[in-house]
């Protein structure tokens, strides 16, 4: 394939400082001439095989060009925003780089998402347009006259007669594309570029603001740590729709000049044969992922692969040494959000187990008491973070201006999580302090769950909070107080949640109580139901054999 | 590009005595002020116009009855407007509202009209107290917010009512309540103050203090410049403005000292005024001084051996001969933030635009437009970001889009154009928005009214861009005329005077300029008359 459009600059990978890294003069700050310098460098080079499917730098420029083309053929227009609801594929690429390129919003959203949280998000984001996998448009037809502003959906695949309101428009996304010219906004970079949805709190999922900087930071900043260069073969199992994949493996790969394979399920069976027959080099984890891996039985040529180092968090202290022993490997475990990026990296060579590491270069990180004072070291208290230079962090939260102010206050980045320095500046991170649950990289709002829960005729009130997994991180666990008079069997209730929350949110555990603890202002004490943890007369879902469907 | 990794950390003055004198939970003013009811109450804290006097002990006693006073009108956490100018009730009915675990707002006491209803609505206030000579600027207003009771200050006939607000007047209102002092404090974390920044960029701005700023700000005047109890302090600018009230009023309450306070300034009186009061420190405005040079004989026998006077005005050194003090201007403070505190001396052969070093407990730097932190000597935006918590101001009031934007990337963005040198010490380029870009050019707006107002007929002037059918702005300069001249003969003057970019493509000739109620030209509001009227002369187009 060959290019078709003239470019003057190229982009080059940052150089070290004492502090860290910088971009170089002639770096690309905003994502769509970042992708055009990179075509311009790669050209025919492989940037990316996902689930099977190959596409080569030039590919992925040329082919978001024409799906701009086709967006613009639809008005719209820089500043727009349009929701992303896709699996991991070629095409959500893409879409992604498309939207950047003609400074459009992008607003990913999770997969598993349905009903209200679906509506939610649409609405909330001020979306105008929606591009969705065929097997997912179908969720948008209960939820289609709560979505006053959305007017166009475009369908990657085969659209089959959708039941939506002549106010929306539908297109199919292969014949929107076009052969035109599109045209390239004239982005700053700090203008916002992507509205990535996070339920890290109580209350509803809240909108994390991105800029083009920002991203590109991420991606070079992970160049950086991990030590990537165009030979590295990246993998990830993770979805485009959260922070990791995008910016540490698709732009951290094109930031190196190297290559990425993208799976959209991780399989503990077949992942070293996958890493084997792809020459991976790195990898993208969390907890579950490595202790699935290492639950794994052993096999003589465990440590004959050809990945080096691998990239994460959390990794549970007792396996660490011992997964990289047994696989050969390097594992860099850093402490970030959608909200920070990395904050904190143990840098290959100055490790210390079961840690997050040191504040990395761009951000300054402090454990604060309750009043914003700095807790000596050894004494938990608040994560906070503060940067160092702009756009590193993330804007606000969308539409949610006081919440915003409340998490910025005294300048600081109040992450809600709670944390324990050492006194060489290492940071442990011990648990979230605010309403959320963490299980298998997902954040579940407790809000949420409960929002389901309560709506069921027969339920007085809940509570949802995390009890620990075996899997590392958490598993969901309700408490139900059941009306007076009415009755509640754990099936039903499950039945009931999973067509109306993604199937992460499913609680595991059902627990059904006479009446919830409270403090006397009538606030449930979550903490007292935590502590009890997986009472005797608690409800496993595994243990009973209850299936939860994906889809 | 050299962008800079990491704000610069402040060179200057710690924590001093003053301000470290309680340990953090408890500083609050009105701890401060009923220890210093208790250890000097029978001394003078504030003296208004040479004749009014208020002791430590009746300060505090008035507070608290203000405080049971509001309570029983409208409750506990009210917001109470004060419409004073410097005068007794003005501080009571300060800390009154901060006793009644509420927030005090002053308005400004040339407030009216459109102005004023803003800050009476928008600041939430139900009670104000006002001098009975402003009242009728409340009646004539369309209504009074969620005001429930007003409070007339003053001899004279109070009316019973504004629409269906019930007046009272203020010894009937205090009447029969007690000044038993409260049983606790409020918490330093919490908002007491509402300060509105005046509106010379539109919608005003009300800065909310928490109580640790509010006990933090004089507190770092008194501990840099080193104001001792046998002090006495003057100065003719209103409580309503952050310079008297931080400087002098709450800065002679952490010293235990005496301050005076003038209802209005008399160039002509001000000597013999401080040698008659034995004034030791005043604040004065660079305008001030120069008026003060023109008009006042030669000063008599006196103490005032230190006036805070910014900007220094250009003949500052014959000034300091002439009346035999000297003139303290290395300082930087905003409604917002008090980031430098005061140096008590002049650094030596440093340019006049120098404000000194940061406090050690301060980040700072300088920034681009893109937020890019700048290395030395560029010019950009001054920011500034505290390393303590609760030491400025905690959000401007119901406007949390202009919060976020003075926050934006977690520094306090100051509107103030500056740069640092090698030093590290920070210098003043004005006001960022006094900043006209004019084909790659800034043009700094108060230099050019500088030169425009050497010219003999302009009494008054403003400067300020106009969109540019090129792109950025064209200079456009307004200007009031003791008597006319042809506006093309003023263009060749300008012209002569000027270097080329600077010179205004746009001249017009008015009466009078729109104005806040301090008395600043309210420029943006002639940014938005268009250009196409016959008063506006364009020297591009022929």
């Amino acid at each position: 394939m060959t290019l078709d459009h003239p470019f003057t600059q190229i982009s080059h990978t940052g150089f070290v400082t004492d502090q860290g890294f910088l971009e170089g003069p002639d770096a690309a700050r905003t994502i769509g001439p970042f992708v055009r310098d990179k075509a311009v460098r790669n050209g025919d080079k492989r940037f990316v095989e996902v689930a099977g499917r190959a596409q080569s730098y030039a590919d992925i420029h040329l082919n978001s060009d024409a799906v701009l083309a086709g967006l613009q053929s639809l008005s719209l227009e820089p500043g727009d925003h349009v929701c992303l609801m896709m699996n991991n594929s070629v095409e959500n690429i893409w879409c992604w780089f498309a939207l950047c390129k003609g400074g459009i919003l992008e607003v990913p959203i999770n997969t598993a998402y349905k009903g209200y949280l679906l509506s939610y998000i649409i609405n909330q984001s001020d979306a105008c347009a929606i591009i969705i996998d065929a097997d997912l448009a179908p969720r948008l037809e209960p939820i289609a006259s709560e979505l006053p502003n959305l007017r166009h959906v475009i369908v990657n695949g085969r659209v089959s007669g959708l039941d939506l309101p002549s106010s929306i428009q539908v297109h199919d996304l292969a014949s929107l594309r076009s052969h035109r010219s599109p045209t390239y906004a004239r982005t700053q970079p700090s203008d916002t570029s992507v509205i990535l949805y996070t339920s890290g709190t109580t209350g509803p999922s809240k909108g994390v603001i991105l800029s083009h900087e920002a991203n590109l930071n991420l991606a070079r900043h992970c160049v950086w740590l991990m030590g990537y260069g165009s030979d590295d073969v990246l993998y990830t199992v993770f979805p485009l729709f959260h922070i990791n994949a995008k910016y540490t493996s698709v732009m951290a790969a094109m930031e190196a000049n190297a290559s990425l394979v993208m799976d959209q399920r991780f399989s503990a069976s077949t992942f070293w044969d996958k890493v084997r027959a792809k020459g991976v080099t790195a990898f993208n984890y969390q907890g579950a992922l490595l202790l699935m891996l290492y639950k794994q039985p052993p096999r003589p040529d465990d440590a004959d692969n050809p990945v080096r180092i691998a990239f994460g968090a959390p990794c549970p202290a007792d396996i660490w040494r011992p997964f990289e022993e047994r696989f050969g490997l390097t594992l860099v475990e850093v402490y970030g959000m959608t909200e920070i990026a990395i904050a904190t990296e143990n840098r290959p060579g100055e490790t210390k187990v079961g840690t997050a590491g040191k504040e990395s270069a761009n951000f300054w990180v402090r454990i604060f008491d309750e009043n914003d004072r700095p807790c000596p070291p050894g004494v938990a208290g608040e994560i906070v973070v503060r940067p160092k230079r702009p756009n590193v962090m993330f804007k606000g939260y969308y539409r949610q201006e006081e919440f915003t102010l409340d998490a910025f206050r005294n300048l600081w980045f109040h992450t809600g999580d709670r944390g324990v320095m050492d006194s060489d500046g290492y940071i442990t991170f011990i648990d979230r302090m605010k309403d959320c649950i963490r299980r298998r990289g997902e954040n579940i709002s407790s809000f949420e769950v409960e929002a389901v829960v309560n709506s069921h005729d027969a339920v007085l009130e809940s509570a949802a909070y995390g009890v620990a997994s075996d899997l590392s991180e958490e598993e969901v666990m309700v408490a139900v107080v059941v009306k007076e008079g009415q009755t509640l069997t754990p099936h039903e209730l499950l039945d009931f949640c999973q067509t109306r929350m993604a199937h992460f949110a499913v609680p595991r555990y059902v627990r059904f109580v006479a009446e919830l603890p409270k403090t006397p202002s009538q606030r449930i004490q979550k903490y007292l139901l935590r502590e009890e943890g997986i009472t005797p007369d608690t409800w496993d879902r595994d243990a009973a054999g209850y299936r939860v469907r994906r889809e | 590009m050299h962008e800079r990794i990491g704000l610069l950390r402040g060179k200057g003055y710690p924590l001093g005595e003053h301000a470290l004198r309680y340990p953090t939970e408890e500083r609050t003013l009105l701890r401060l002020l009923s220890d210093q009811a208790a250890s000097r109450g029978d001394q003078d804290w504030l003296i208004f116009d040479s004749t009014d006097h208020l002791t430590y002990r009746e300060a505090w006693e008035e507070s608290c009855q203000v405080a049971h006073a509001i309570e029983a009108s409208v409750g506990k956490g009210a917001h109470v407007g004060i419409f004073l100018l410097n005068q007794l009730e003005f501080m009571p009915v300060f800390f009154g509202a901060m006793l009644n675990s509420g927030i005090a707002v002053p308005f400004n006491a040339a407030a009216r009209g459109p102005l004023l209803h803003y800050v009476v609505e928008h600041s939430d206030a139900a009670v104000i107290v006002a001098r009975l000579d402003l009242l009728d600027r409340l009646e004539a207003l369309e209504d009074l917010g969620s005001v429930r009771l007003v409070v007339a200050v003053g001899p004279g006939d109070c009316p019973t009512a504004i629409g269906q607000t019930p007046v009272v007047p203020w010894s009937e209102w205090l009447a029969s309540v007690p000044s038993t002092p409260p049983m606790t404090f409020p918490d330093y974390r919490q908002p007491c103050l509402i300060q509105y920044t005046s509106g010379t960029t539109g919608r005003q701005k009300g800065a909310v203090y928490p109580h640790q700023f509010l006990y933090l700000y004089p507190a770092m005047y008194v501990d840099s410049i080193g104001i001792t109890a046998d002090e006495i302090l003057t100065t003719p600018m209103p409580l309503f403005h952050v310079a008297a009230l931080h400087l002098i009023a709450n800065a002679a309450l952490h010293a235990g000292a005496t301050a005076h306070l003038k209802s209005r300034f008399s160039a002509s009186r001000y000597w013999e005024e401080a040698a008659q009061d034995g004034a030791t420190f005043s604040i004065i405005l660079g305008p001030m001084a120069a008026l003060v040079m023109k008009s006042s004989p030669p000063a008599p026998q006196h103490r005032l051996s230190r006036i805070f006077c910014v900007p220094p005005p250009p003949e500052a050194d014959e000034f300091e001969r002439r009346y035999n003090t000297r003139l303290l201007w290395h300082a930087f403070g905003q409604t917002e933030i008090s980031p430098l505190g005061m140096r008590p001396d002049i650094l030596p052969g440093v340019p006049r635009d120098t404000l000194g070093y940061p406090v050690s407990w301060m980040e700072y730097g300088v920034v681009d437009d893109h937020d890019r932190l700048l290395p030395p000597g560029e010019v950009g935006e001054i920011v500034f970001r505290p390393m303590r918590p609760y030491s400025m101001f905690l959000e401007y009031y119901k406007d949390p889009q202009a919060t976020l934007e003075a926050f934006r990337n977690f520094m306090y963005h100051t509107g103030d154009l500056g740069y640092y040198d090698e030093e590290g010490l920070l210098h003043y380029r004005g006001r960022k928005q006094e900043r006209i870009r004019r084909r790659g050019e800034n043009i700094s707006a108060p230099e050019l009214e500088y030169v425009a107002l050497r010219h003999p007929k302009v009494v008054e002037a403003a400067a300020y861009g106009v969109p540019s059918e090129l792109g950025e702005e064209d200079v456009k300069l307004d200007v009031r005329l003791s008597e006319p001249v042809p506006p093309a003969e003023l263009h060749a003057w300008l012209v002569e005077n000027l270097p080329r970019y600077m010179v205004p493509r746009y001249l017009e000739i008015r009466d009078s300029f729109p104005k806040t109620p301090s008395e600043r030209i309210q420029k943006y509001l002639l940014q938005s008359l268009p250009l196409d009227r016959p008063e506006v002369h364009d020297f591009e187009t022929r």
